[in-house]
């Protein structure tokens, strides 16, 4: 990878903030207040920050060598700028650094790391354009706002239906009376993947005996691709007219070299945990949202429970499709109350409490990573509690890498005080064959950008990093390394399929492509 | 059926024993004895390297590999990168490669731990012989030189090519005993990892069982180029 001249325009422009507060080291140097601002569209501009710097700023030249170079501070001389820098497009990554103990591979992930933590925060600043320092625990946030991501269901509608990005999707009948005295309320319609892990692996109960709760959004270029292709619909997907469509979302481009406008964020899938918050207590700790869930349908002629529940962020995933990684980047977050680490666990060195995990109750009382006792399916009198006394008791498998923590450690201190410093970044994966990363079709079609080369093989995930990477909340029960068997984000979504099937006359010696480039959302279509 | 991708070093030794020990090791009976002695066949734990490793001597371990295998070492360690020095490789240049999977790692680590000294002595022959466009089969010549470096050399081939460790002493025994004992075939299965980086089933354009990072639905249509898997 290379040090583009666009991360050069970013990172100068950073570092000439920096370099006004170096003259004077005796104070906290005074840096303006923002304040709220109208709310761009998400990624315009592009933030195009990288982790690295030049070492002797200012230097018109983008250094080469690497010891010119050197890592971005992310401290509070730095706090402002990167709080308020923006949804990255494209990630601006590179194989070298500062250290020269650092493999390539470790330099490209720092880089990743960074580009995470950026997303996180730009998907995370509240809604009303205000910085996310300024946020509060129930603050709105960008993702949350449905004029940047709407949620899968309210795409895949019943029948097929199609619709508009800005259309209000009426509630399910059961929360209407609710909804219609609070129309800010988040909705969440359950299905079986809003309570059952990927794969049907289990249902996940926290320590007060409530289920977690499981969300997918979209944002706007995704809809509008499947809008084009009316891949909502099932019957459209089998069509003949969509039988020799290769599914390629739009990918994050940054902005032509030198310019700060002209980029697009691309495809952003968004995949969240929630845990139901009983005490107030809790809710200072958490992301909060106030929500209308409606348990599960299991009689077509009753409406199912629809609760009113304050919901706790405990897990973020996102996928970021961009021009030079089109099988996308893969990041993942979580609350760092939700699980203790396995080496905790060995060396006692425990919180007093966590989410999933009761650091007071032996492993034969409490068998570890174990799924709940059957059925699974919640109880409608219950609500959303568990049937059985049982609680999870989960132990994260794969520590986070000492860089990670490293990271981490910057970034909550430069979110210290707000609730985002209860929340951590597990890892990002990437794949890491760049020649495979950005492979394009060879019969490249400007109407068909980004031209993914839909034939990529034998690895079509392009040798992901790391190889594998779990949320203890999203993916519980497959944390581990085995191939196949454990949890990698790539290798489970490679295996992602539409509904698409050749058609009759379909030449036998064309291949014929049914990949959802690498998301499930299309199995969703009714 | 595929070829290997470079022109096939002259055979260690043409001998009967040799062309038994070759019929012997055919894929049928390699996956055959792989699926039976699943129960008992033992995968191995990889520890520390049993003495210190320097970036270069993974430089010359991924060289000698290559040598051996015939497979390109930028496949075997992506990322791998020979610089060249006036007469030679510059090792102290050189990138030795850096993946997410590292299986050259493992390799390293696990014949480090078996047969060090021979291992030392392989890697001082890598290092020894000059690059040119026969660097490869000098690499060969000299590590048939003595019993250990020769089988050793085809541990290294068929742990490269099948992911699991044939004991030297044992492929030995096969090649040059009238009447091998039977644990002379037996094998352990390095680790899963090397289960699936196996380089006999990509050269047959096809994949390891139980593990496959093909396309969904690739089945159904011809397998991709052999270059695609092997990268020539």
């Amino acid at each position: 990878m290379h040090y583009n001249r666009s991360a050069a325009v970013a990172v100068l422009g950073l570092v000439g903030a920096l370099s006004s507060f170096h003259s004077s080291q005796a104070q906290v140097p005074a840096q303006p207040t923002p304040t709220a601002q109208p709310p761009k569209p998400l990624g315009q501009p592009c933030n195009l920050l990288s982790d690295l710097v030049p070492a002797n700023p200012p230097s018109p030249k983008p250094p080469t060598d690497p010891s010119k170079l050197t890592l971005t501070r992310v401290d509070a001389t730095t706090k402002n700028t990167i709080l308020n820098s923006g949804l990255p497009c494209q990630e601006n990554v590179s194989t070298q650094g500062p250290d020269k103990a650092k493999t390539p591979l470790e330099n490209l992930q720092r880089g990743f790391d960074f580009y995470s933590w950026l997303t996180f925060i730009a998907l995370n600043s509240p809604a009303d354009g205000r910085p996310i320092d300024q946020a509060t625990p129930n603050t709105k946030t960008k993702w949350e706002d449905k004029a940047n991501f709407k949620q899968l269901l309210d795409v895949m509608l019943p029948g097929g239906a199609a619709s508009e990005w800005t259309d209000k999707i009426p509630p399910p009948p059961g929360c209407k009376s609710q909804f219609d005295g609070n129309p800010d309320l988040m909705v969440i319609d359950m299905i079986e993947e809003t309570f059952n892990q990927p794969f049907k692996t289990g249902a996940l109960i926290d320590q007060q005996g409530n289920y977690a709760l499981f969300d997918i959004l979209m944002n706007r270029q995704m809809f509008d691709y499947i809008k084009k292709h009316k891949l909502y619909s099932k019957r459209e997907q089998l069509s003949a007219a969509n039988s020799n469509l290769k599914i390629d979302f739009p990918a994050g481009t940054n902005p032509p070299d030198g310019q700060v406008e002209g980029g697009d964020p691309g495809g952003i899938i968004i995949k969240v945990s929630w845990k139901i918050l009983d005490s107030d207590q809790e809710k200072r700790k958490f992301h909060t949202v106030d929500a209308l869930v409606s348990l599960p349908r299991h009689d077509p002629a009753t409406e199912p429970p629809c609760l009113r529940k304050t919901l706790g962020l405990i897990g973020f995933h996102v996928m970021h499709k961009t021009k030079s990684r089109l099988p996308w980047i893969w990041t993942s977050f979580e609350h760092v109350d939700n699980v203790p680490e396995e080496q905790e666990v060995k060396s006692r060195k425990l919180k007093p409490s966590y989410s999933f995990y009761n650091p007071r109750c032996n492993t034969t009382t409490c068998p570890v990573n174990q799924t709940p006792p059957r059925p699974w399916d919640p109880t409608p009198s219950l609500g959303l509690k568990f049937h059985s006394p049982f609680k999870s008791q989960i132990v994260r498998t794969t520590s986070l890498t000492d860089d990670t923590k490293k990271m981490n450690k910057q970034f909550l201190g430069i979110l210290k005080g707000t609730v985002w410093e209860n929340y951590m970044l597990l890892s990002t994966q990437w794949p890491s064959d760049f020649n495979c990363a950005r492979k394009v079709a060879s019969d490249a079609k400007p109407e068909l950008d980004p031209n993914t080369d839909a034939e990529k093989e034998p690895d079509m995930n392009c040798a992901p990093a790391p190889t594998f990477l779990a949320n203890s909340t999203l993916e519980t029960y497959s944390q581990g390394s085995v191939p196949l068997a454990s949890s990698s984000c790539m290798a489970c979504h490679g295996n992602a399929t539409s509904y698409q099937l050749p058609s009759a006359d379909t030449n036998p010696n064309v291949k014929f492509f049914n990949q959802s480039d690498f998301t499930f959302m299309l199995e969703k279509a009714r | 059926m595929s070829h290997l991708p470079y022109p096939r070093p002259k055979s260690i030794a043409q001998g009967k024993k040799e062309d038994e020990m070759v019929g012997a090791f055919t894929r049928r009976t390699v996956l055959a004895g792989a699926a039976a002695a699943t129960a008992a066949m033992s995968v191995g734990a990889v520890d520390s390297p049993a003495s210190a490793q320097t970036r270069q001597d993974m430089i010359l371990f991924v060289l000698l590999s290559g040598a051996l295998t015939g497979i390109a070492e930028a496949k075997l360690a992506p990322g791998f990168r020979a610089v060249p020095s006036l007469t030679d490789i510059d090792l102290e240049k050189s990138e030795p490669g850096s993946d997410p999977v590292d299986i050259k790692q493992e390799y390293f680590n696990w014949v480090n731990k078996k047969r060090q000294a021979t291992l030392r002595r392989l890697l001082q022959i890598t290092k020894d012989s000059p690059k040119s466009s026969d660097r490869s089969q000098a690499i060969i010549d000299k590590v048939q030189a003595t019993p250990d470096t020769k089988y050793l050399a085809r541990s290294i081939v068929l742990m490269w090519y099948l992911g699991a460790w044939y004991d030297p002493d044992n492929l030995r025994a096969l090649a040059e005993l009238p009447n091998p004992p039977a644990k002379a075939s037996s094998f352990e299965v390095i680790s899963p990892k090397a289960y699936t980086q196996g380089w006999a089933l990509r050269v047959a354009q096809a994949h390891p069982m139980g593990f496959s990072e093909m396309q969904f639905g690739y089945w159904a249509r011809p397998p991709s180029p052999r270059t695609d898997f092997i990268g020539n």
